[in-house]
Parts: structure tokens; sequence; C-alpha cells
């Protein structure tokens, strides 16, 4: 981390040595990477999304490769961090646990923006009846319980949406579901539930955005819809956008944690920490690391996603910085 | 303010009749009936009949949804399909309690932790306690309470031998599932507090008060922190909801015996009539406490209420 930090530091000085103007872009990484927690919580990311890219090279086996007669069996004795109930290692586990957390984690950050900024940016450029409805959709949305709602979504997953029942649609879902060991169903109930506040902050802005002259002036001289929306109106939304939809990632995690604890997340034998948390606390009087270590896999990944939260909302919007 | 309370009032109405009907059509959207399925040893078709004819399950689903709507009205969620006999009434009247007070003594811990920290990480700001606490902070927020809970236990219970591991009656067995619970949100409202507290000493007002020679005591006291808690008040709304799925895990992993810990066993076994009554619990008892925030906030803040 360091190298890139002098190295990324050494461009600057001979950028403003030159005396060239630097990009709002690059100023923000400057202050990014000066920013030690938000390097710290890049760093960690980073070296998970290794662990996950390359997990079937890095773990010593197969996440689902077990041994019954080894169950529980201690750190060491061919396991480094120890074997659970059913006898599978516990690190490669938690390794491939890296690929739950991130996928959920990028993919929900994805979708809750995606459709975050397209409904909310037309809802405030429209404006009118349009807007109106658009938004009391949002409303009623954003009165639901959240977690509530994930939690009903995915009974009803889990439990009806079986590969016998009709339609092509259904069929594919469930298909992909399984080939993704139940990750599909948890990112369509938090993408369903989490681009509202999203959409809200980018109508909102898209409103007052829409008035400013520069806006005018650009419609003026001939800019149509399209152009002034992408061109003009959306780059402004990007900053604080991203900044929002990072503050979500921590809570998309917990929430797929949550839901494998209880039962309604991924299926087994896929390895996600809160499954492996739930099958671990039972035993913890005699194996507490079994529920331990992926705790605290969870709690690490968390930790960076707040705070390179924290640290782009300082460096993205530095007014925020008192 | 009045007609800003009763508007209110009214949003929620439609809120939970959505929220009522999705229930109802998501418990339906299940195919089979409750009494078929591959967990069930099949009954004889005249039983299973009876059975459905019970439950009025073979009347028009709009027929089932007025009934329902009209029971759950008069306050009836319906029978549980599992314990024979018992009401899903019954049920959340056993266990909500004991939820209610885990839930009402871990707030109380979160705020007797979190707004304290805030205040005095705000009045030394950029110092070391200012960044020790908010990094404290931040670890609690980023600590889930199924990470937390078997950390507590293994150091307070099975290392230092200091308190129970599980089960729920006594003093001492509150203490590790309310901290488990409260910590969390004593980061949040630490966090909140600070902002808030920092926007607020640098108001006019409080050079005002500087000025005219009122102590700093006194200043905190009565003219930042009044004003810093507004924002606070808000946020109650919101860890409520946190305190619910919390609460879930927390009485898990504690063998606490509450509606939490009996929603999971319900997800678990299917027992789809006392997830929905749950669920409907908590999204009325959610959907009234924001309410109680909105109508606090507004009374609070002259500004709001006059929108």
């Amino acid at each position: 981390m360091n190298t890139t930090k002098t190295a990324s530091a050494k461009i600057f000085s001979k950028r403003s040595k030159r005396g060239e103007s630097i990009s709002p872009g690059v100023d923000a990484l400057k202050r990014l990477l000066k920013n030690r927690m938000a390097v710290i919580g890049g760093s960690i990311i980073l070296i998970m999304l290794i662990l996950a890219i390359f997990a079937p090279f890095i773990a010593p086996k197969h996440y689902s490769e077990g041994d019954l007669e080894l169950n529980y069996a201690t750190p060491g004795e061919g396991f480094i961090l120890g074997a659970d109930f059913m006898g599978r290692d516990l690190l490669s586990r938690l390794i491939y646990g890296t690929r739950i957390s991130l996928t959920i984690a990028f993919l929900g950050a994805l979708t809750s923006f995606v459709i975050g900024i397209v409904y909310g940016t037309i809802s405030g450029y429209i404006g009118g009846k349009v807007d109106n409805i658009m938004m009391r959709v949002v409303d009623i949305i954003y009165a639901f319980p959240t977690l509530l709602l994930i939690i009903l979504l995915m009974v009803v997953f889990k439990t009806s949406l079986s590969p016998v029942s009709q339609g092509m649609l259904i069929k594919v879902m469930v298909a992909v579901d399984n080939y993704f060991g139940g990750l599909f169903f948890i990112m369509i109930g938090i993408g369903m539930t989490s681009w509202v506040g999203i959409a809200r902050i980018a109508r909102g802005m898209t409103l007052s955005l829409r008035e400013t002259d520069y806006v005018q002036a650009a419609r003026a001289v001939g800019a149509k819809n399209l152009r002034l929306i992408f061109k003009h109106i959306m780059p402004n939304l990007l900053g604080p956008l991203i900044i929002s939809v990072t503050f979500q990632i921590p809570r998309f995690i917990a929430t797929e944690a949550f839901l494998s604890f209880i039962g309604l997340g991924v299926d087994p034998p896929t390895p996600s920490w809160g499954m492996m948390i739930s099958e671990g606390y039972k035993t913890m009087r005699s194996y507490p690391h079994l529920a331990l270590y992926p705790g605290i896999a969870l709690a690490l990944i968390m930790l960076a996603f707040n705070f390179l939260g924290d640290g782009l909302r300082d460096a993205l919007d530095p007014k925020l910085k008192q | 303010m009045i007609s800003y309370i009763i508007r209110r009032i009214l949003w929620t109405i439609p809120t939970l009749l959505i929220i009522a009907l999705i229930t109802f059509l998501l418990m339906h959207a299940i195919p089979g009936g409750p009494f078929t399925g591959p967990d069930i040893s099949h009954l004889p078709d005249e039983v299973l009949k009876n059975m459905e004819d019970f439950y009025h399950l073979n009347d028009s689903l709009f027929k089932q949804f007025t009934e329902y709507i009209w029971n759950l009205l008069q306050g009836d969620l319906g029978p549980s399909y599992a314990e024979r006999g018992k009401t899903v009434n019954e049920i959340i009247a056993q266990h909500l309690p004991i939820s209610a007070t885990l839930g009402v003594m871990s707030l109380l811990v979160a705020m007797g932790i979190g707004i304290p920290l805030g205040i005095s990480s705000a009045l030394k700001q950029n110092s070391f306690r200012d960044y020790f606490g908010m990094f404290v902070a931040v670890l609690g927020v980023s600590i889930p309470a199924m990470t937390l809970g078997p950390l507590l236990i293994w150091v307070f219970a099975l290392k230092l031998n200091i308190l129970p591991v599980a089960r729920w009656g006594t003093f001492k067995q509150a203490i590790l599932p309310v901290f488990t619970l409260g910590i969390g949100n004593a980061a949040i409202l630490a966090r909140l507090t600070r902002a808030s507290m920092l926007q607020v000493i640098r108001e006019d007002y409080i050079r005002t008060a500087r000025a005219k020679g009122v102590v700093e005591r006194r200043i905190t006291v009565h003219h930042s922190l009044k004003n810093a808690l507004i924002p606070v008040v808000t946020i109650l709304g919101p860890l409520l909801a946190g305190l619910i799925t919390g609460s879930m895990v927390v009485e898990q992993i504690f063998a606490i015996p509450g509606l939490g810990k009996f929603f999971v066993s319900s997800v678990l076994g299917r027992n789809y009539p006392v997830i929905m009554g749950t669920v409907l619990i908590f999204a009325v008892f959610l959907i009234v406490a924001n309410l109680l925030v909105d109508i606090v906030y507004g009374w609070l803040d002259p500004r709001i209420r006059n929108k």
C-alpha cells in the first residue's frame, strides 16, 4: 500500500509543478489515499477480493469436502483452523465465504445504484404527475419495514418457487438460484428494497439541477433531453450517490448474514459466514472458535466498508467534513 | 400540529392494509395447503378436506382476505398450525413481553453509552478523546450481534466465568444479551450525537450565550444539548427496526424464549400463520413507533410542524 501511496504522491507533485489543473476525480482520489482509515479499509477489501477470486487455489480444501470421522477436529491436525461439525475445513469455508459477502456487497450496491439513479432521475426530470405517482410508489416501499419484507419474500422464494412450479421465468430463476447456492433470491430481496433511498436522493438533486442556469443554457443551445440527463445532470449525482451506496454495503452484508443465520439465506453447503455462525454457536462451550472466526471475518469486512465509506464521504464531499 | 398528527395517522391505514394484503397474498402464494407437503405424513382425503373446511381454506381468496382483515381488526391473528389448539395471539402474548423487555433494556443501555460518548467527542473535537471515541463507535457499528454475542459469551461466560452463558430470567442472565443488542445502537447514537452536537455548537445563539457570560457547563446542558438531541430522536424509529432483527439473532444465541427466537423456529418449521402474524405484529409495532417518533419530533421542532 505504501508504494502506491508514494507513487501517486509523485504523480500529483509532478502535475502541480507543471501548473496543470487536477480533475475533481483525481483530487478526490488523492484525498482518499491520504485517509489512513480508508486505505486500511480498502486494503482489507482488496485482500478479501483476492481471496474470493483465487479461493480454489488458496483454500487448502473444497468448502463442501467433509469427513464425518474428523468432525470438530481441533486446529492443527491437518486443519489449520480446525473442522466443523461435518468435518469440513473451517479455514477453507472462511475463504470461500468471502465470495458470498463480496458478491452481495458489489451486486447489491450495483442494483441499488442503477435502479435508484435511473428511477430518481426520470422522476425528477419529467416532474409533474409522473413524478407524483413515481414518488408515491417510493413512499409506500419506504414505509415498509425493509427487513420484514425481505423475510416474507425469502419465505416465499424458499418454499414456493420449487423447480416443479410452472412458468419458464420461474424455472430459469430457480435454476440460477440453485447454481449460486441460494444467493440469487437474496439479491432480489435486497435489490427490491434498497434502491428507494437512492432514488429519493437522485430525484431531489435532479429537481434542483434541472433549474440551474447551466442546464437551462444547454437546453437553450439545443441539447436534447437524453443529452441533458446523461451529460449535464447525472455526473453531478454520482458523488453523493456513490457515498450513499457505500454506506448501504455493510447493511447488505449484514442482511445476507442475518438471513443465512435464521435459515432463509444461502442453501447448505454454501459457506456463508452467517450460516457458519449459526452452526457454530450451538457448540460454543466446547468449540468456541467455530462461531468466533466467521464472526470476526464478518465484522472485519463490515468495518472495512464502513472505513471506506467514511473516507469516500470526506474525499468526495469535503464540505461535509467540519 | 393536530392536522399533522391526523394526516400521519391516516397515512398508516393504507400502509398497514397493503402490508396485510401482501402478507396474505404471500401466505397463499405458497403452493399446497398447510396440511400437505413433504414434511407431513399423508392424511386421508376426508380428514384433509375437513381440516381445510375448518380453516376456511376452500373459500375464494377474496372472501378469505376480507375475513382475515375482519379478524385482524378484532385482533385475531388466526390459529397456529403447528401447536394444536394454540392461537397466534396466545403465542404472541406469551413471547412478546420477553422480547419487549430485552429491547427496552438494550435501548436504555444504548442511550446511556452512546449519547455521553457522542457529547464528549464533540466537546473536544479532533482531540485524542474524539478520535478514540469515534474509532470505538465505528467498531460498534461494524460488529453485528451475531459476532458480538458469541464473543461476549466466550470472554465473560467461558473464560472469566462471571456471567451465565444463556437463558433468561435473572438479572445476571440479562446482562450479556442486553449489551449484545445495545452496543451497535450505542455506536450509532454516539456518531449521530457527535455530528449533531458539532453543528449546534457553531450556531449563533451559542456564541451569544457565551458572550453573555453563561457558564460553559450550562451552555452544554441547556443550549446545545437540548437542540442537538432533536435529530437523535428521529433515529430511534430505524433503531427499533434494528432491534427486532437483532433480537431474532440474540434470542437465538442466548436461548431466550422471546418472539424473535420463536419467529426463527417458525421459519425453520414452516409455520406460515405464525410467520405472517409475527411479521404483521412487528410491522404494526414499527409503524406506530415511527409515527410516535415523528410526532415527538414535530413537537420538539416547531419548524417541522409548521411545514
